[in-house]
């Protein structure tokens, strides 16, 4: 076995420790799925990754990417509201559309914008959990990079232990718990997000920096990235305490 | 349009932590609720605020639940509720308010009334950002404010750079982060433009609002 293989193996069993972990020590949602679209790009090899929530008003929102661009696929497929993810959602069931055409026919909007940005075969995998499917995870390739059925089946290893990991109650009756993880989940991003202009501001750093200072500032203090947010965004810690150590 | 297979509601403010008031209740039970949860300092409605997410109660007789607001379940049954469903007007590290609904009998929310009750309150959250605002902001744009229609106004379908600009008014400004939401909104509102545009350029650096 090559070291190449070794490595990606080490990495897959320390993404599933770190999924395992979140299930019983309490854990940031949307530290976690950054984690797990970075992962997927990391580990399979992908083009890029991107994942998206149900808001429960019959929408989906943008829950993580791995890049701004893909940030922009996932909102372009909302806009048309077409796509992979989108279907996949609806369905509750993994899609993949491999050729140009196949695209093109399906989601013709979106087909164009996968193209005109430079990425192939697209992959969708759902977040379900029985009979709730609460999201769906996005890989995108690069033109005629497909995505072996092995490396899929990771990807959906990956995806159904996140689902786990959000829908955290044992026993999810009806939708009680589920809205309440799930508004949180949004919630938290909205929160991230906040903060991440307040310190961009206060310390003259673009968005991405800022959130290098939030997350930096949250492992230090060994807090949730979401709760150090709040505590920025409602103004009880000061930016600059988190500024000055990032 | 979906009605809610509720009996009754009523919204409240929470303004800063521990001050509250009634802004509407459809009757009396609703009002009762709305001050047992008040008195008792417990409470859905209590905890939908403090955590910040919707807290769903299909069933106040149930054990679980009346082991989790001892005081309050019992006083909410006595007082006619058999269900209620607290959602708090909440965006990112804000909350203003709470919207509760009850049901007369037990019985849970189906996903369409969940939908349903989650826009209302997206709607509730709306309106009492406008009222951070002074009305003067809220003026109509001269010609026919096409620019600006209802959905780019909406909170809830807000995109990541209307928060990240809310931030940065929040220090700019040196207001609260509603403060800063509103005067965005309304700012965007008298210019008859989409929040997200301005939200961009305020991100960009390239647009400064004044400060009060």
């Amino acid at each position: 076995m090559s070291d190449v293989n070794t490595s990606r193996e080490l990495r897959l069993g320390r993404m599933f420790v770190r999924l395992a972990d979140s299930l019983v020590t309490g854990f940031d949602v949307v530290e976690m799925l950054d984690a797990l679209v970075s992962s997927c790009v990391d580990l399979l090899d992908a083009g890029a990754a991107g994942l998206m929530l149900t808001d429960q008003r019959g929408q989906l929102r943008v829950m993580a990417a791995s890049s701004e661009q893909t940030r922009l696929m996932e909102l372009f497929e909302l806009q048309y509201d077409q796509g992979p993810c989108v279907d996949c959602y609806r369905s509750g069931q993994p899609l993949r559309a491999d050729s140009d055409a196949e695209q093109a026919e399906r989601w013709p909007l979106f087909a164009r914008e996968v193209r005109s940005r430079g990425f192939g075969p697209l992959y969708a995998l759902p977040l379900r959990l029985r009979e709730n499917t609460i999201g769906a995870l996005n890989i995108f390739q690069l033109p005629g990079e497909q995505l072996p059925e092995g490396d899929l089946q990771i990807a959906q290893a990956l995806a159904d232990v996140a689902t786990i990991a959000i829908l955290q109650h044992r026993t999810i009756h009806a939708g009680e718990q589920l809205a309440e993880q799930l508004q949180t989940a949004l919630n938290s991003r909205v929160t991230i997000e906040q903060a991440k202009g307040v310190l961009a501001e206060f310390a003259h750093v673009d968005m991405a920096r800022a959130f290098e200072m939030l997350r930096h500032y949250s492992r230090n203090t060994q807090s949730r990235l979401s709760e150090v947010a709040t505590a920025i965004a409602s103004g009880t810690l000061p930016p600059e305490t988190v500024t000055a150590t990032g | 349009m979906h009605t809610l297979p509720i009996a009754g509601a009523s919204l409240t403010l929470t303004t800063a932590v521990g001050h509250r008031s009634l802004l509407a209740a459809s009757d009396g039970v609703s009002a009762r609720l709305d001050e047992l949860h008040f008195t008792l300092g417990e409470g859905p409605a209590v905890d939908a605020v403090s955590r910040g997410h919707p807290v769903l109660t299909s069933d106040l007789a149930e054990p679980g639940t009346a082991g989790r607001w001892p005081a309050f379940s019992g006083a909410a049954i006595e007082a006619g509720a058999g269900a209620l469903f607290a959602l708090p007007l909440q965006i990112g590290a804000v909350c203003l308010g709470v919207l509760v609904g009850y049901r007369v009998e037990p019985g849970r929310l189906s996903a369409d009334d969940l939908a349903q009750a989650l826009r209302l309150a997206d709607g509730a959250a709306d309106a009492l950002l406008n009222l951070a605002v002074p009305a003067s902001d809220l003026t109509e744009p001269d010609g026919d404010g096409d620019g600006a229609t209802h959905d780019n106004h909406r909170t809830y379908s807000f995109g990541a750079e209307v928060h990240q600009a809310s931030g940065m008014l929040m220090v700019q400004l040196g207001v609260s982060i509603e403060v800063a939401l509103a005067r965005l909104r309304a700012y965007a509102f008298a210019q008859g433009r989409p929040v997200s545009e301005i939200a961009r350029e305020v991100v960009a650096g390239t647009l400064l609002l004044e400060r009060q």
